[in-house]
């Protein structure tokens, strides 16, 4: 029933934001079936988080991508799209290694300006194959700078290695742990087609619904900084042999 | 049972002016069949013959570790409402020691109030469970005593706390917290160290004004901070044209739309000082 007294003055808005940032590697060697994956499971995992938070209608997600091989620049951006009109240009693969720089990238729109003050923490999900090929102080650089930033300390950041770990040619698994702000996920090892998919579309899910779930305090405990926590990954399974091919 | 969120409540003694609060449960916890996790306490009387108010607004937090927050959220409010009583008995609400002493008493309250709790649930029916630990009640806590022509307010978390004098200049007294919090994460009286993270302040209120207090689920249903000031100044012209009763009764309506708009509980405390009469 009405109360027939007029509602006070004060615009308000039913839509708070979460900023989605994928930040993919499209370095020389993701070339065929790594480059062909990942170009399809995202198109894959964006209806798939339009529906896991379809039971939330105040959270508008914006997203936007970050390519990053020699040099690191938008894929998708940098005005963010809605993600009901997002749509994911193939990336081709070429050039090295530049997560440094796509880092600095994302942590330039991670700024208390840029932000919005009543946002929920950012979704960050890097995916790499390999090595940084910037000097080793250039990210340590990058990652401090990030996780100096408010936003990008509470951002879910999450990192997806693809292919082996290790050696020459694999991914440093310990440098993607230092982006990764859920210690307790880690960095999703994807060595199989079939596991790269599933991690791709698990963390875009699972972290969208995490971070828009309920507030947290700060600073308590060991998840000190860290604002939302995620539940353990699931264990998709490793390759038998005979089975399905490896990266 | 209908309408068990619905509880306006209004106390106040006419010689100071009045308060009353709502609170209203957001649609998640509704559909989720969660209780409102917001809480809030008012009291009126007098010490020593000379009258006082206390608001307390408490909103515990949101994620589901936090099992335990719609208690501790209650335990904030009754414990802060209990030690400003304590204070007053003891004299020890004065510029000096309220900036110091609230902050230690209330904490030391509701740590042993949700320990006490927490203790109480380990067995049950014969069955060990794990003792729930303090983290599970967190909350965030704004408390409001007006005694002697001084409001004393203290704050720790978000939410928000307004006062608008009476020739309507508006001043949010408690200082920011020192860290900025982002991404739906907030200080609390569980928190490390928590403090280190209450805040305080003293306004003379003695030509008397309005005292708003809300937790950010009302907070977050507007566009941006400035909206949320013009709100706090027009509700002010509505309560002069339409009287306490039926902007009380219209609060309801209301909340429900700002809840719709932020997801979350929402509950105001909404304040009438009365100017100190002249002699």
């Amino acid at each position: 029933m009405s109360s027939g007294i007029p509602v006070p003055a004060g615009e308000v808005d039913d839509t708070r934001p979460l900023q989605f940032f994928y930040i993919v590697d499209y370095s020389g060697s993701m070339a065929g079936k790594k480059m062909q994956i990942v170009n399809a499971a995202i198109r894959e995992a964006i209806p798939a988080v339009i529906s896991a938070v379809s039971s939330h209608p105040n959270v508008s997600i914006m997203v936007r991508a970050i390519k990053f091989s020699t040099n690191a620049s938008w894929h998708v951006g940098p005005v963010p799209v809605p993600i009901n009109e997002f749509k994911w240009p193939v990336l081709m693969a070429e050039g090295s290694t530049s997560t440094a720089q796509a880092i600095n990238l994302l942590a330039s729109e991670l700024t208390l300006e840029k932000m919005p003050k009543r946002g929920f923490p950012p979704v960050c999900i890097l995916l790499s194959d390999g090595c940084c090929s910037e000097e080793n102080s250039v990210y340590e650089t990058a990652i401090k700078n990030l996780l100096n930033l408010p936003w990008g300390k509470k951002a879910v950041r999450l990192a997806i290695g693809i292919g082996k770990e290790g050696g020459a040619d694999g991914y440093d698994e310990k440098s993607l742990l230092k982006f990764v702000g859920q210690k307790e996920v880690g960095v999703l090892d994807a060595d199989t087609p079939e596991k790269l998919k599933d991690y791709i579309i698990w963390a875009s899910v699972t972290a969208t619904v995490s971070s828009s779930s309920g507030k947290s305090a700060d600073n308590i405990g060991v998840s000190s900084g860290q604002a939302v926590v995620m539940p353990a990954p699931p264990n998709f399974p490793s390759v038998s042999p005979g089975d399905s091919e490896v990266f | 049972m209908e309408n068990q969120n619905l509880k306006i409540e209004k106390v106040g003694d006419s010689r100071l002016g009045w308060i009353f609060g709502y609170s209203h449960i957001g649609p998640s916890h509704k559909q989720g069949e969660k209780p409102n996790q917001d809480a809030y306490n008012l009291c009126s009387g007098s010490f020593a013959g000379t009258p006082y108010l206390i608001a307390c607004v408490a909103d515990g937090h949101g994620d589901k570790k936090y099992t335990n927050s719609h208690i501790g959220s209650s335990y904030a409010v009754q414990d802060a409402s209990y030690v400003f009583g304590q204070m007053l008995l003891l004299e020890e609400v004065s510029a000096n020691s309220f900036k110091s002493e609230f902050p230690r008493k209330i904490i030391k309250k509701w740590d042993r109030s949700v320990s006490t709790h927490g203790e109480k649930t380990t067995s049950f029916a014969g069955a060990e469970k794990p003792t729930e630990s303090k983290s599970s009640y967190g909350t965030t806590l704004i408390s409001a005593l007006v005694y002697k022509q001084n409001l004393y307010l203290g704050q720790i978390g978000d939410g928000l706390a307004f006062y608008l004098d009476d020739n309507d200049n508006l001043e949010k007294p408690i200082p920011e917290a020192s860290e900025t919090l982002v991404g739906g994460t907030t200080d609390s009286l569980c928190s490390e160290n928590p403090i280190n993270l209450f805040r305080t302040a003293i306004r003379d209120i003695s030509k008397g004004g309005h005292l708003f207090i809300f937790t950010d689920g009302l907070q977050n249903a507007f566009k941006d901070d400035s909206q949320n000031d013009i709100w706090a100044k027009d509700l002010t012209k509505l309560l002069k044209e339409y009287g306490e009763e039926k902007i009380a009764k219209a609060l309801p309506e209301w909340l429900d739309k700002y809840s719709k708009c932020s997801g979350d509980d929402t509950t105001v405390v909404i304040m009438k000082i009365d100017p100190e009469p002249k002699m």
